[in-house]
């Protein structure tokens, strides 16, 4: 049984100007100790499919509904509260983008990770204590007495990134969601980050859901990609497949606009044209076909679904199935 | 990308001669940043002086606070009497004593219904948002234009005049504001990332605001709070003005002042001596809680 299960996620906010559906039939599963990059654009829906895993959206105005969500065998679209709550932090954990705020700046590191234990295991005083420590130690901070008993303000962009992966890993979760984990920081941190990242949650068997729009750090990390945009996933690889042979439109387009280092120098960037839909009114059909060069007359209608297209290549695209 | 283990090297040195950080809690810490601030530790025990010759004078003191030194009669300082003594021949320093027993008592009381009912309120309604911040809110609105006199002299009619009644008028309005101030601090916290993250971290919600929230709000909470002591004082005062708080011959420094305003003209030590002791209390709480304040955030901490 994977360790997690995700068929048909919608999620839909209420607004005065009418339903947005921020994420529109999700589908996918995650094996323990695998790394999946969720990959797309600002609004492609990437961040609110991770909130609504975790049960953090607040309802209203969000509405998720869905098919079966099965995290280690338990439903998370119908668990209860209190249910939920004993998931989160303990078998699953996130991880932030900005450890500048991500971190109380009235309480101690310490104080931080050790409220964790408390919550979920009971443990306090000095055995929550030495287990904090060996956590901070296990991150890569020298000197974890005294890491333990500072504020965050006294810590610097990537060693709260470290603090921050200190505490989502300190009861060994089995999923890890990090939301563009890196992106606040140096590019030197963000290889030592995202190794740290992979190695501590290999050591737990954990899967890591990786979300990102940076695809360098995609090619580095995970092992499957989903692309998503609009609200849906509109192909989903291994990471080699997906980088050597995209089938979607918007993929290789994505992976056109890359600047590389063997380019010619002076020579524009390719882009994709045109933007994002309106996610208030997505047009009918396939919601990239405006910015799509390859669109046949079938894409204006029809919406085309998430199709086995190569062997573990899945791709909504009409055109790819034909090709 | 993949970094060998190696590159995972410790990153956090030790600062060369920077002594053990040893507190625990963000209580600890704070007093040793408050010992540290020269203004704080002053206006502290200058506030302590207060509250002992308050509380311990008058059991020393020869003279009652309710019965005039008749051969003296009202006379300046002296002596045998070191405040002078008021109108009717009695002796000023107990009765300034015995005044201040009484408003500093009220001063503290509303002030702990203020921040005990108003922090929670403002917290809950901040944090939980929607229907709940509506209905507490316009609760807090509704008592808001109840006009303080009118409802101090309603509860007077009802009860009778008592020192608790007065309590509880002033107890009433004063946490109004603070629940005000606490809910806009926490409502600009409440979507902060490391809400969320506590969220993700399993926390409860009476944990997230009890544990998180509060003391990100302490700042203004506590500012606040120093100034509601001197504003419940000039309010009794001006209860008892009215004849609605203590009656004669009891007496708080408010009424004090007001009998030496009455007088001042050919008693003026008897206006000079409380109303040095209101003074000197209302500076050092604000001196004090400035100190607090700064002592209460961590980020003041190497300042």
């Amino acid at each position: 049984m994977p360790l997690l299960e995700i068929h048909d996620l919608h999620v839909t906010f209420r607004t005065p100007e009418g339903p947005v559906h921020a994420v529109d039939g999700v589908d996918f599963t995650l094996e323990r100790g695998r790394t999946l990059a969720l990959v797309g654009e600002s609004g492609s829906g990437k961040s609110v499919s991770s909130l609504a895993l975790m049960g953090l959206l607040p309802s209203p105005p969000a509405i998720v509904r869905g098919g079966p969500c099965l995290f280690e065998g338990i439903s998370l679209l119908e668990a209860p509260e209190a249910e939920r709550r004993r998931l989160r932090g303990n078998r699953m954990a996130m991880i932030f983008q900005d450890p500048m705020t991500a971190l109380n700046p009235f309480l101690t590191i310490g104080r931080q990770l050790t409220e964790v234990l408390e919550v979920h295991r009971g443990v306090e005083g000095r055995p929550a204590r030495a287990r904090a420590e060996q956590m901070l130690h296990d991150v890569g901070l020298a000197d974890p007495s005294r890491a333990f008993d500072q504020y965050p303000h006294e810590f610097s962009g990537g060693m709260r990134q470290r603090v921050m992966i200190a505490m989502a890993l300190l009861l060994e979760p089995s999923l890890v969601i990090a939301d563009e984990p890196t992106t606040g920081l140096d590019v030197t941190v963000q290889a030592q980050i995202l190794a740290l990242l992979k190695e501590r949650a290999q050591k737990n068997e954990a899967a890591v859901l990786l979300i990102t729009h940076d695809l360098g750090v995609v090619a580095g990390t995970a092992d499957e990609v989903a692309v998503m945009y609009a609200g849906r996933i509109v192909e989903h690889a291994d990471v080699d497949t997906l980088f050597r042979a995209p089938r979607h439109p918007y993929t290789r387009g994505l992976l056109q606009s890359l600047p590389r280092l063997d380019s010619t120098p002076k020579v524009e960037l390719s882009v994709i044209p045109g933007h994002p839909p309106d996610p208030v009114r997505l047009p009918a059909g396939c919601p990239f076909r405006p910015r799509c060069r390859v669109a046949v007359e079938r894409c204006a209608h029809e919406r085309p679904a998430l199709q086995e297209v190569a062997p573990g290549q899945r791709t909504a695209c009409f055109v790819a199935e034909g090709a | 990308m993949n970094a060998p283990a190696e590159q995972l090297a410790p990153v956090l040195e030790p600062a060369p001669g920077e002594p053990e950080a040893a507190g625990q809690s963000l209580w600890q810490d704070a007093w040793r940043r408050l010992r540290k601030n020269r203004a704080a530790v002053a206006a502290g025990l200058t506030l302590l002086a207060i509250i002992l010759f308050c509380v311990v004078g008058p059991w020393l003191s020869p003279w009652r606070f309710d019965v005039p030194d008749l051969e003296y009669g009202p006379q300046g300082p002296s002596l045998r009497h070191w405040f002078g003594t008021d109108a009717l021949g009695r002796d000023l320093m107990v009765r300034c004593m015995m005044g201040g027993r009484l408003s500093l008592l009220i001063g503290l009381a509303a002030t702990v219904v203020s921040l005990s009912i108003g922090v929670t309120v403002g917290a809950v309604s901040g944090y939980f948002g929607g229907r709940v911040d509506a209905l507490l809110m316009r609760l807090v609105d509704v008592l808001y234009t109840m006009p303080f006199i009118f409802f101090a002299i309603l509860l007077l009619a009802i009860f009778g005049r008592s020192l608790v009644v007065v309590f509880v008028a002033l107890g009433a309005v004063t946490w109004l504001t603070m629940a005000r101030i606490v809910r806009g601090q926490v409502l600009s916290l409440r979507n902060a990332e490391f809400v969320q993250a506590a969220r993700t971290m399993g926390v409860s919600h009476l944990g997230i605001i009890f544990r998180h929230l509060i003391p990100n709000t302490l700042g203004p909470t506590i500012v606040y709070a120093t100034l509601t002591v001197p504003a419940v004082m000039l309010q009794e005062a001006f209860l008892s003005f009215l004849g609605l708080g203590i009656a004669a011959p009891d007496a708080s420094w408010g009424l004090l002042v007001s009998d030496g305003a009455a007088n001042m003209t050919f008693l003026p030590h008897e206006l000079i001596f409380p109303a040095l002791l209101l003074s000197i209390t209302l500076l050092c709480l604000n001196f004090l809680g400035d100190g607090l304040r700064d002592a209460l955030d961590p980020r003041m901490r190497f300042d």
